[in-house]
């Protein structure tokens, strides 16, 4: 045990007759001993310096009557203190965004739940169709131009094949292009307001 | 357990109706009762609102008091938990800085100190006791200043005798640490 741990115990009476002795013998022998025990005795004992010091006695004097006051006084109005209401404010914000994120997880489990009534044939001819939309409608590689494109979803929408518009536009010697020319503005405006509302992606 | 047979009466007195008789309890122990306090908050004004809610406990509680301990005792109890709730209030204060600076300065200008010598040395030690972490202020102050045993302590406490020895222990050390470090 070190020496300054051995100086605590001993000037806090921990320890036991035989310790002690034995300590005092060592404080006895030493003179640098001596003097760090002191050292530890003053520093302790200045601590308690306040119970030489003067007070203003005015102070326990009014004490009493400002108790009296407070304990015989109406009930305070409720006033929320700025801290509380900022503490306040912050739990509400917590709150709010801690449930948000639950009802999003509640969400994607719904979806989970949605695929797992589906066999596994099911789900992959809806990912590989999806996966299908997607990957035509992102890529610029569809017959080179937003034009055939379009064309793309308007068969997609009109629920046509690819077969049936080209026997169309070749039975018919009209070009995809003419066909927006030979509709009348209403059934274009039609067709572009429904193209606009189907949720391809 | 003997009782103090003054402090017994003075209770007895004050459940029967003698406001005098709390006057005289709170006297006997105002100045205990502030030095606690002083030394848990560090300043005057924290003291000071510390010693109010406590003489208001008293007051309103001590119809409950069956002397299952000294009244002695039972007041540093509601001294200490009052203390350890404002430092608690106080640092949740500090930590969204909704105290202000000049509420700061405000505490250390006012105090119930007279003489200026005395003021600055009290408030240099309170500055040592506040650097303890809390558990070892709390149980430096009980053994060095009221010089209660470990036994009253864990009883004041409800902490074990073991950890109290350990707490005073390493709150000596930091003591003479930091007193050396500013010598």
């Amino acid at each position: 045990m070190k020496i300054e741990e051995r100086i605590i115990l001993y000037l806090d009476n921990q320890m036991n007759d035989s310790e002690q002795m034995e300590f005092e013998k060592e404080i006895q022998n030493s003179k640098e001993l001596q003097k760090l025990v002191e050292k530890y005795r003053m520093t302790l004992n200045n601590l308690k310096m306040e119970e030489k010091i003067s007070l203003n006695e005015t102070y326990f004097v009014n004490l009493l009557p400002k108790i009296r006051k407070k304990l015989y006084s109406s009930p305070k109005s409720i006033f929320i203190k700025p801290s509380i209401e900022f503490i306040s404010l912050i739990l509400i914000i917590g709150f709010t965004f801690f449930i948000s994120i639950i009802n999003m997880k509640k969400d994607f489990n719904s979806f989970d739940n949605l695929i797992s009534t589906l066999n596994e044939n099911e789900a992959a001819q809806i990912f590989t169709e999806y996966d299908t939309e997607l990957s035509a409608i992102a890529s610029d590689q569809v017959n080179g131009s937003t034009e055939a494109l379009l064309s793309e979803l308007i068969e997609s929408e009109l629920n046509l094949n690819e077969e049936d518009v080209i026997n169309f536009i070749v039975s018919d010697a009209i070009g995809i292009d003419n066909v927006f020319n030979e509709m009348k503005s209403n059934e274009t405006e039609e067709i572009y307001a429904q193209l606009l509302q189907t949720k391809f992606f | 357990m003997s009782i103090d047979t003054s402090d017994y009466n003075l209770v007895q007195s004050f459940l029967n109706g003698d406001e005098t008789s709390f006057n005289k309890i709170v006297d006997k122990y105002k100045n205990k009762i502030y030095w606690h306090a002083r030394r848990m908050m560090g300043n005057h004004l924290d003291a000071d609102e510390v010693v109010q809610e406590v003489l208001i406990v008293m007051y309103k509680k001590l119809k409950d008091f069956k002397f299952n301990s000294s009244l002695y005792t039972w007041i540093y109890r509601i001294v200490t938990t009052r203390s350890i709730n404002f430092l608690r209030k106080r640092s949740i204060k500090n930590l969204f800085s909704l105290q202000s600076i000049a509420d700061n300065n405000v505490k250390y200008n006012e105090d119930i100190v007279e003489n200026l010598e005395q003021k600055e040395k009290i408030d240099k030690i309170n500055k040592l006791l506040q650097k303890l972490p809390r558990k070892q202020r709390e149980v430096f102050i009980l053994r060095n200043y009221e010089e209660l045993s470990y036994e009253e302590i864990s009883q004041l406490t409800g902490k074990s005798i073991g950890g109290l020895k350990a707490n005073y222990f390493h709150a000596v050390k930091k003591i003479m640490e930091l007193t050396n470090h500013e010598n």
